[in-house]
């Protein structure tokens, strides 16, 4: 593979304002449900009423994820049409002219990264504005982020910049798919305990 | 098309000129290796989509978010098919890109959104049933004008009303186009104030005798310490890139502090730790922080000798010598209660050990910023809120140097010149004017209000409003306190005998219309805007997609009525919406911006704006620290003041005190009301919508759907879980609407973001959640300002 | 869960039970129940096979229930390579036409017995494999519920007591009905082997749901999932099961007194038959990812 792009997302900033989402769904004209691009809450803990005072023992961060382009993706191996393909630049996209919609990719996926059409019967998701980067734009996602905590670049650039971490809760680990992305983790990170309760906001990923 | 060539035109030599981005021209130049290389950068990002007819940078509607951001809008056919944001090269923190937020790029559904209103249309039901008919623009203006002749020749002019209203707020849209009309026609009645900050813009010129108080951003960096009190940059924006700014003065080492009653996203993104606080009880975590700075000689004693009155008795204005000083209130050397964080504890349930604490650091880390969100002063006694804030910047020597922060309202631009709607309203032959807060009461009870009501510029008015003229104003029935009240006055026709509203959409004011006019949006006419309280930035909002159906601009809109009342001339001066832009650009040539480009050139550079790289960031009171004495404050003094004469002379010291005191809230969690309803609620800002507009956006709803937010040690009581319906109500109203558990708010609080669409049902139950059904239309003591986040609840599963 | 989903429960449970009865049917074959008084016999015999084709073709039709786009079916076979989905559609198709072709050489009585058998012996050998890939296609790496040597042993023993309650009770009914007697044995023989395959089953689902409390990340999110909402369900399933334990004991016994009790059979079979696909649709429900 001659390139693999990806991401950098510095969780550790990223307030969870879901301006990318937004620039995603408007450069791509997305559907309401059908987010290739959403941010995940992470938010777990409790309250003790020590003395006058309620004290916390609350963490909360976000992580902005939309698909990861994998080096081994799962829905590429898994795909039974091979309409879910990576092509020269490690983009990962859907032929939709192959695709049967039989979301086995979406189960496949552990970023939840493929996301069903339901007007058109197949599956759709983040190609990495591959337009905009033929043009040496930015993917919308990453030129939209107020907080400038996403960038978008070739891996080998990306890990010399920020290291290699790529996986923070709620992402599996790594090792199976490669995901290419780098992920610098906000401070409570390390503190949650890694169960799917702790995504406080389900019911807008 | 025109504009094809247009926005093809940046490339063309003669207009490189304009490519007035100092940014790179000048210290940054040498970064990108010369203007040549930059130019082409522009080229490279600027070529047309082929998918596109146009392409077009120009402002976000951006109603009255506290951002003033750039967008890229691309068009075809007349539509608008995609927005971007801005692109300019050279992202520094000197000029940095005005990226929009998630409102600004969802637009395109409310652009397009099929509830759009198309067309004028009269009421047919009951007033405030919802109830229209089609008619014709002529029908429409001609009952319009002969309306506003009726009321003015049986009442007078001073019983119309142009109220207030931020859904438009780019000159030729918004609310002040009706105050000109009506200023040409002998004028209206006026109102002050705002309902977003109402008690920093009256207390913080108590303190400081300006309202200028605030540094410019780029010096945020100098800042070592950093307390948000009560302020969420990332959710209400303050200022395009005001979230950007905290994030590098943390990477330039400051020390970040939230303390909210929620974890906003601002304390998860830049909070190095968050410390949650009931809510109207800031005064009293401040007043131990002061005690603790006394206690242990923590307070800068030369700067509050040198710049400041009424810290101590040794230093009392004249003639109030023998009164109680701000150290004597604070060790409670009269009331005999010393303000302690033991005492603070109990009030603001913020730890004893954390608030000594927050004091230390807060005092000893120079320089720091006590940056006040203006939450903490839509509260029953937001006024001591306020000066509190101010006095603990004075006593640690932060006020007027770099790094530091004076706290108060925070204004960059007020002395400088004209800003935000500089749109002509002319004179107002009426002089009189209420508290922005107080309109219903001039509804009820005009002819009985004093200056004990806020009146200024008259000894007492001379009616009661009588007709409404309301454009691009959700505040009659949405955003104004208890809602119910409201609807009840405004559906007496006996009361307001007329209400017109220009609108974009059926909001809930827009359904009390008598008259209901379809106004265009920001992209289909002109506009203009500065930046936002901070950012010294001129963009252009350039007509983009045609006004769609029959819809005009609000200036269009009252040019025809103004043509009905015979003053169209006068109205209009000849000009047309875009012809209104070049007029006040060159308004701004005269004064605050000499280097913008005249509209033509502006327009046809197509970068949409116009910014200056701010490298020595202003500095407020930094003459005044340099020397008190050559620049005196605009103060009785000349000083800070920390103990105010005027306050004094109010005679009200249990609710305006001359030193800023804790007062316990007419409804708190400590009275008698906290038996039936224990939850205070604060109405937040929510990214879903700006105040109540987006708030039919499915995008940001899709992405912040509307909840009443709950602590689980409260849910828990109540048998809520995570996607119930929750019953929230108080003596004032009902609503029912879905819960979320989070322990990002802290227990004893809820939260219920404001500016949901009231939606009653059938018994009068709101079904959306607009947190007005609850609030209070008691005002502040003395701003006469809202209070709105002042009240108690009970919620129960529904 | 969504309704294509549930699409999967039957197309899964159906086909898997059409395997079993192939299985059952070379059993009975073997056994030489086929061949006693043949010619009355192939009614039955005909009539089974003709259920069990029955069977596969309606599991066939709803498995494209759960496909977004029919149009572009065919392309299901191009990832032979890497794809257990491909994989499945493959030997879905060869165990189908290995199926009928026997059906159709069998009914019409053409070609040898042993090149029959070699037919039948060839189907229910692809069925065996479909079970086993059709189980692959579940153990993705990021589904701990799915992703172990529970799902094919749970698949294989859906095929034999789905497959074998229906033979049984199918074998039961034209016995029945046709009143041939004598053919208590092989009725003795399946309703101990089903018996012992429901107990097995019962006793192997319950260890999995232990195991899944027990897992990591992930498992436990399914196992929450199981805990907070198919209690209700899962009690339902277990009750079927042991109903249906119930009365294949007292069918056994009555046989061996001479009693043929065939309603106990019906309804033993309905039990299980309806257990398994309420297992398989807590199998779908409790799915959870680690990821998100």
């Amino acid at each position: 593979m001659s390139k693999q792009y990806g991401f950098y997302v510095d969780s550790s900033y990223c307030s969870g304002c879901k301006t990318c989402q937004a620039a995603c769904i408007d450069k791509n004209n997305l559907d309401r449900g059908v987010l290739w691009r959403r941010v995940y809450e992470v938010n777990e803990g409790g309250w003790k009423k020590v003395g006058n005072a309620w004290v916390p023992n609350v963490i909360a961060y976000n992580v902005s994820l939309s698909c990861n382009h994998c080096e081994n993706p799962l829905c590429v191996k898994n795909c039974p049409t091979t309409a879910m393909h990576k092509d020269s630049r490690g983009i990962v996209t859907v032929d939709e002219n192959k695709c049967i919609g039989c979301r086995y990719c979406e189960w496949s996926c552990p970023y939840g990264a493929p996301k069903y059409n339901e007007k058109k019967g197949v599956m759709s998701k983040c190609n990495l504005c591959a337009d905009f980067i033929e043009e040496g734009k930015d993917p919308a996602c990453v030129a939209a982020c107020p907080m400038r905590v996403l960038e978008f670049g070739e891996m080998d650039a990306l890990k010399k910049k920020y290291g290699s971490v790529n996986e923070v809760f709620p992402l599996p680990p790594g090792g199976i798919t490669k995901p290419s992305v780098v992920i610098k983790p906000h401070k409570s990170e390390a503190d949650v305990k890694s169960i799917s309760a702790a995504i406080n906001n389900r019911e807008e990923v | 098309m025109e504009r094809e060539k247009e926005d093809k035109g940046i490339i063309t030599g003669s207009r490189r000129d304009f490519l007035k981005w100092g940014a790179f021209v000048g210290c940054a130049a040498a970064m990108f290796g010369g203007v040549a290389e930059a130019v082409k950068a522009v080229e490279d990002k600027t070529k047309p989509y082929i998918f596109a007819d146009k392409v077009i940078r120009t402002g976000c509607p951006a109603h009255n978010c506290g951002g003033r951001c750039l967008l890229k809008v691309s068009v075809k056919e007349g539509k608008i098919i995609r927005i971007e944001t801005d692109d300019r090269p050279g992202d520094s923190i000197e000029d940095p890109q005005l990226r929009a937020c998630v409102r600004g790029r969802s637009y395109r559904n409310r652009q397009y959104h099929p509830d759009r209103l198309k067309y004028p249309m009269k009421r047919v039901g009951k007033r405030g049933e919802g109830k229209f008919e089609r008619i014709s623009w002529e029908e429409a203006i001609n009952k319009v004008a002969s309306e506003i002749t009726r009321v003015k020749n049986k009442y007078g002019n001073s019983a119309l009303y142009v109220p207030y209203g931020t859904g438009s707020y780019n000159q030729v849209n918004g609310r002040q186009t009706a105050n000109r009309l009506l200023n040409m026609i002998g004028g209206s009645l006026g109102f002050y104030n705002s309902y977003s900050w109402a008690c920093t813009n009256i207390a913080t010129p108590y303190v400081y005798g300006t309202k200028v108080s605030g540094n410019q951003r780029q010096d945020w960096v100098n800042s070592k310490y950093i307390i948000m009190w009560s302020w969420n940059p990332c959710e209400m924006r303050d200022g395009t890139n005001s979230e950007y700014y905290l994030k590098k003065a943390k990477e330039n080492g400051a020390k970040i502090i939230c303390i909210d009653p929620r974890m906003t996203l601002s304390a998860v993104a830049l909070a190095d730790e968050w410390i949650p606080i009931r809510p109207g009880t800031d005064t009293a975590m401040m007043s131990a922080m002061a005690y603790v700075m006394i206690k242990e000689n923590l307070y800068d004693s030369d700067f509050v000798k040198k710049y400041t009155v009424g810290f101590d008795s040794s230093l009392m204005p004249g003639g109030c010598e023998k009164e109680e000083s701000y150290k004597d209130y604070i060790l409670g050397t009269r009331d005999g209660i010393p303000k302690t964080p033991e005492w603070a504890e109990a009030i603001t349930s913020v730890p004893k050990e954390t608030i000594a604490r927050i004091a230390r650091e807060y005092a000893t880390a120079k320089p720091a910023m006590l940056y006040q969100g203006y939450g903490i002063q839509r509260r029953a006694y937001g006024e001591t809120a306020v000066i509190a804030g101010c006095v603990l910047a004075s006593i640690t020597g932060n006020v007027g140097i770099p790094g530091g922060w004076a706290g108060g309202i925070a204004l960059q631009a007020d002395d400088g010149g004209p800003f935000w709607n500089i749109f002509p309203e002319g004179d107002n032959p009426v002089n009189a004017k209420i508290p922005v807060f107080l309109w219903s009461e001039a509804v009820l009870r005009g002819k009985e209000m004093t200056a004990a009501d806020g009146v200024i510029g008259a000894e007492k008015l001379d009616n009661n409003i009588k007709l409404i003229y309301a454009v691009a104003s959700n505040a009659l029935i949405n955003q104004h306190a208890n809602t119910n009240r409201s609807a009840k006055i405004l559906s007496d026709e006996s009361l307001v005998e007329f209400i017109v509203v220009h609108e974009q959409f059926m909001t809930p004011t827009a359904k009390f219309a008598d008259i209901l006019l379809p106004a265009c949006t920001q992209f289909e006419t002109w506009g203009l805007e500065d930046g936002w309280k901070y950012g010294d930035e001129v963009i252009l909002m350039p007509q983009v997609v045609d006004a769609p159906y029959e819809t005009k601009s609000d200036f269009a809109i009252c040019s025809l009525v103004a043509e009905k009342l015979g003053v169209k001339e006068k109205y209009t001066e000849g000009r047309n919406e875009k012809e209104w832009i070049a007029y006040l650009i060159e308004e701004y040539r005269k004064t605050r911006f000499p280097d913008v480009p005249a509209l033509k050139e502006f327009e046809e550079s197509n970068i949409g704006v116009y910014s200056t790289p701010i490298t020595k960031p202003h500095i407020a009171f930094a003459d005044f620290r340099k020397d008190p004495v050559k620049h005196k404050l605009n103060t009785p003094s000349g000083k800070i003041e920390i103990f105010s004469r005027q306050l004094f002379e109010k005679n009200n010291p249990k609710e305006i005190p001359p030193v800023p005191k804790y007062i316990q809230e007419w409804e708190s969690p400590f009275g008698k009301e906290a038996d039936k309803y224990p939850l205070q609620v604060i109405g937040n800002h929510y990214l879903e919508r700006v105040h109540s507009t987006h708030d039919n956006n499915a995008i940001t709803n899709e992405a912040f759907p509307q909840r009443v937010f709950l602590n689980p040690v409260d849910a828990v009581k109540r048998g809520l879980k995570t996607g119930d319906k929750a019953k929230v109500y108080n003596d004032r109203g009902i609503m029912i609407i879905p819960c979320r558990v989070t322990s990002r708010i802290m227990p004893g609080v809820i939260s219920i973001p404001q500016g949901a669409w009231w939606t009653p049902d059938e018994n009068g139950i709101d079904r959306r959640g607009n947190v007005n059904v609850l609030t209070s239309e008691r005002w502040t003591p003395l701003a006469f300002g809202t209070a709105q986040h002042t009240i108690m609840v009970q919620v129960e599963k529904a | 869960m969504r309704g294509t989903e549930l699409a999967l429960v039957f197309f899964t449970v159906i086909i898997q039970a059409a395997v079993g009865m192939t299985f059952f049917f070379g059993i009975a074959g073997s056994s030489a129940v086929w061949k006693n008084s043949l010619a009355a016999n192939k009614i039955v015999s005909d009539k089974i096979l003709y259920l069990i084709c029955a069977l596969f073709t309606l599991g066939l039709i709803i498995s494209f229930l759960h496909l977004g786009n029919v149009k572009n079916a065919f392309y299901a076979f191009n990832n032979l390579k890497t794809s257990w989905l491909s994989r499945e559609i493959l030997f879905a198709s060869m165990y189908g036409a290995f199926l009928f072709l026997f059906t159709f050489i069998y009914a019409k009585n053409l070609l040898s017995i042993p090149l029959q058998n070699i037919m039948l012996i060839l189907s229910a050998a692809a069925g065996i494999v479909l079970v086993f890939v059709m189980a692959r296609v579940y153990m993705i790496e990021f589904v701990p519920a799915w992703n172990s040597m529970f799902t094919p042993l749970n698949f294989y023993l859906t095929s034999f007591i789905a497959g074998g309650a229906v033979f049984i009770a199918a074998f039961s009914f034209l016995l029945n009905k046709y009143g041939m007697q004598g053919e208590q044995n092989i009725l003795k023989i399946m309703s101990a082997a089903l018996f012992l395959l429901i107990l097995a089953g019962l006793i192997i689902w319950l260890l999995q749901i232990l195991f899944l409390s027990n897992g990591g990340r992930g498992a436990v999110d399914s196992y929450n999932l199981f805990i907070q909402h198919n209690i209700l369900l899962a009690s339902v399933r277990i009750i079927l099961l042991i109903a249906a334990l119930i009365l294949l004991a007292s069918f056994y016994m009555g046989l061996k007194k001479g009693i043929v009790s065939v309603n106990y059979i019906y309804i033993a079979s309905a039990a299980a038959v309806i257990a398994e696909l309420a297992g398989r649709y807590i199998f779908y429900f409790i799915f959870a990812k680690i990821g998100v």
